[in-house]
């Protein structure tokens, strides 16, 4: 007998619990609850049960009270289908954290025209300018493969490595709280890095969520993937906030959350990452009876009285073991959240807390280590995930500093820049082993804007996207406007992020709806990058979820694929 | 009668525990592991070994206990008055930790989802075989479910942490008293088989841990396969 698991079968066994709880069912007169579960979240019967499919902190919730427990969440016997991860950075993007744009030269140095007035990437990070450029900030990876992404050397030796420093090997002092089973030196053949360079917005805003949605009349990308069918999280989407609130500047929400078609509805709200594992907790609770394994589990042994093949308790008592675990990893990226370092000025590693800088937390390394580990719990019970990276909202300081800019809420846990892109590169090396090792994972990294040399709100940022590689998947590819960006000087040289230097790409990717490539004039937005997101999960399931997308809303990324 | 069941336990034990005198899971489970499951070396009881019903959770002909058949079943086993739930088992509001309460019992209902005083078969009727209700909002008769089985094992927490350790219906230390729990909570099975004396052995190790392992005993006594089919 075996055990499909989906968010389908388990809305309805799950309603069939609760519904038979509360005596709905017979109240309602409704035979067939599982008709109605297909329509959800926009029936009334969703609404009468107050949950949301859509919502992985209320599936639990109401997985567990509709007493499916554990087994539930065991022997997908089936492959586990594709993850997405979505991974916001808000407020804005600093590009020069990240890449180094000017003039390649033979010797694999970059020249840009400081003379007239082009800035180097490291003349805004106050206190941490000494160890950025020690570290390679204004110089270009020396690794050839990062340095095909224009890469500066700081962000690639922690992106490759893992650490805080990028060092290859991890210690105490660079690990930020990650074990050396969470990070690998980023896998060459098996991880595909893909940069998008000059991305213009999906709408004016700044710093607004809304600006992350796919489109700014369609859903967050994960929504659009979990309803299209393309993504198939049994328990949802989960949704994470890091600290209480971001400094949302003209948009209404104010932290995470998964935003429907309709400007800002929120369709899923965020959590912190201990919210989400004291929920899953609650799948293996306590108990008295065994739980040992089977070959020592009492209860097995008298269930053999009776049945030679308990199957039923096997699959329980091998999921509980499972869950138990995977707990053990899931409380570690919860305490992730509380680790805090030492603040050191020379580092930038601050956060903001009540209006002043204190040391840093690991919060958005809890969240990518919540994401893999959830990935290897029993059935993939979360396939789905809304990421957030909250870096301060500048105004004009330098990037060492996380002091809240838009008038000191204290609510707003914020990182410095420096901090935050450190943890991006951590976090992402983090995601990288999964795939490495198999997880069919696909990565997006993308803001809602740009922030200029002056470190004041624009318009123009970047996207990261990262995917297994292989024949018919991913490979390494920079989407940018080649050209330019190879320059000592010119508008994206000088200010990556000015509203000039989203520019059409010079290399193949942007297409039409139809497949057509796009014209030359075409400057490419972050919902494209998604888009191309949703194309390569469509060519990987078979799905097609794009068919009313039409015009401008349907120009997406053909992501490149390895031939 | 004494006289003769004292024989038969006597002749059980001999068979298949020979030199097997510690309460030792890990020891108890190897033993247990050394009959791979074909005949095992002794014979006239292990001529015995059967299944006394080979019961498949895909088909038919068994059911599971229904709910009062299934109170009956525990009245039988652990005595009266020991379904009902306790403010001691209920996880506090704050749900990131389950400490154990005061007296070291663990603590494992949720509060939004039971209280104090409840009796815990009717709160589980809905995930339990319900003949009273129809089938509509319970489990069939003739399936054994993850649903049923969860429940059973909630069900079996609470008798497990009503027993106190001078109950003498919760005793089950050693393997001759596991086995005499057994026979009294499973009437329906021959005590003579195998599977029975491997379990009371298993069962009896456990359940001399102190009072935990009491605990762990008599749950898992009642959320077994056993508990619930046999009659």
């Amino acid at each position: 007998m075996k055990y499909q698991l989906n968010r389908r079968s388990l809305i309805k066994i799950g309603a069939k619990g609760a519904v038979g709880a509360i005596g709905l069912e017979q109240l309602l007169g409704i035979p067939l609850i599982g008709d109605y579960i297909d329509h959800w979240p926009s029936s009334r019967l969703a609404h009468l049960l107050g949950v949301n499919p859509y919502d992985a902190f209320q599936m639990m919730d109401l997985a567990w009270r509709g007493g499916l427990g554990v087994p539930f969440a065991n022997a997908q016997a089936t492959p586990a289908g594709w993850t997405l991860v979505q991974i916001k950075v808000c407020n804005h993007v600093f590009t020069p954290l990240v890449f180094k744009l000017g003039q390649l030269n033979p010797d694999n140095s970059v020249t840009i025209d400081t003379a007239a007035g082009m800035k180097l990437g490291s003349e805004k990070m106050g206190a941490a300018k000494d160890l950025l450029i020690g570290k390679g900030l204004d110089l270009i990876s020396d690794n050839a493969r990062w340095r095909n992404l224009r890469f500066n050397k700081w962000f690639a030796d922690i992106l490759q490595n893992g650490t805080a420093d990028g060092d290859a090997a991890q210690t105490s002092a660079n690990a930020r709280g990650l074990s050396s089973a969470d990070i690998a030196p980023l896998s060459a053949d098996k991880v595909a890095v893909q940069a998008f360079l000059g991305l213009g917005q999906i709408s004016m805003n700044n710093h607004a969520l809304k600006g992350c949605k796919l489109r700014a009349t369609q859903p967050d990308v994960t929504l659009f993937a979990q309803s299209t069918g393309l993504i198939t999280s049994p328990l949802g989407i989960t949704c994470f906030m890091m600290g209480e609130a971001y400094d949302q500047a003209e948009g209404s929400i104010s932290r995470n959350a998964v935003l429907g078609k309709d400007g800002e509805a929120v369709v899923v709200n965020s959590r912190s990452v201990q919210a989400y594992v004291s929920q899953i907790s609650q799948f293996v609770g306590k108990s008295y009876a065994d739980r040992q394994p089977l070959e020592q589990n009492v209860i097995y042994k008298m269930d053999q009285i009776v049945q030679k093949d308990p199957k039923l308790r096997r699959d329980l008592v091998d999921s509980i073991a499972q869950f138990q675990a995977g707990m053990t990893n899931l409380d570690a990226a919860a305490s992730l959240e509380k680790t805090r370092q030492t603040l050191q000025a020379a580092q930038g590693n601050a956060q903001n807390q009540n209006r002043r800088m204190v040391g840093a937390a690991s919060e958005f390394l809890g969240q990518c280590k919540y994401v893999v580990t959830s990935l290897d719990l029993p059935g993939n019970p979360v396939r789905n995930f809304s990421l957030f990276l909250n870096a301060t909202d500048l105004d004009g300081r330098t990037a060492d500093s996380a002091t809240d800019g838009g008038g000191g809420n204290p609510t707003v846990q914020a990182l410095s820049y420096v901090e935050a892109m450190r943890q991006l590169g951590m976090g992402l090396n983090v995601l990288a082993k999964a795939i490495a090792n198999g997880k069919k994972m696909v990565v997006v990294v993308h803001s809602e804007g740009g922030r200029d040399v002056n470190m004041a709100d624009s318009k123009t940022s970047f996207a990261l996207v990262l995917g297994p590689k292989g024949a018919s998947l991913l490979d390494d590819q920079l989407y940018a406007n080649k050209a330019m960006i190879n320059q000592t000087k010119n508008d994206v040289i000088a200010n990556p992020a000015q509203p000039t230097a989203a520019v059409p790409w010079d290399v193949e990717g942007l297409v039409e709806a139809n497949g057509a490539a796009s014209a030359n004039t075409v400057v490419p937005n972050t919902g494209d990058v998604q888009l191309g997101v949703i194309e390569f999960l469509e060519s990987q399931t078979g799905i097609k979820a794009r068919a009313g997308l039409t015009g401008v809303d349907g120009r997406f990324v053909k992501l490149k694929r390895v031939s | 009668m004494i006289f003769r069941v004292s024989i038969v336990k006597l002749l059980v034990f001999t068979i298949a525990f020979v030199g097997c005198s510690r309460d030792d899971r890990a020891k108890i489970t190897s033993l247990v592991k050394k009959k791979p499951g074909s005949t095992p070396a002794v014979s006239p009881v292990a001529e015995e070994r059967i299944v006394q019903r080979d019961i498949s959770s895909s088909g038919a002909g068994f059911q599971v206990k229904d709910v009062m058949l299934l109170r009956s079943s525990v009245e039988s086993c652990v005595g009266p008055d020991m379904l009902k739930v306790t403010t001691d088992m209920l996880m506090p509001d704050n749900l990131s930790s389950t400490p154990k309460g005061a007296d070291g019992r663990i603590r494992f209902l949720l509060p939004i989802q039971y209280a104090s005083n409840d009796d815990i078969i009717d709160k589980e009727r809905g995930n339990l075989l319900d003949l009273e209700a129809g089938s509509r909002t319970s489990v069939s008769a003739d399936g054994l479910t993850d649903t049923y089985l969860r429940s059973l094992e909630t069900i079996g927490n609470v008798v497990a942490h009503n027993c106190a350790p001078n109950n003498p219906n919760c005793s089950c230390a050693g393997k001759e008293q596991a086995l005499a729990m057994m026979t009294r909570c499973l009437p329906g099975i021959n005590p003579n088989t195998i599977e029975m004396t491997e379990s009371a052995a298993l069962l009896g190790a456990i359940c001399a841990e102190g009072v935990d392992g009491m605990r762990t005993a008599v749950a898992s006594l009642i959320a077994s396969y056993a508990f619930a089919l046999a009659r």
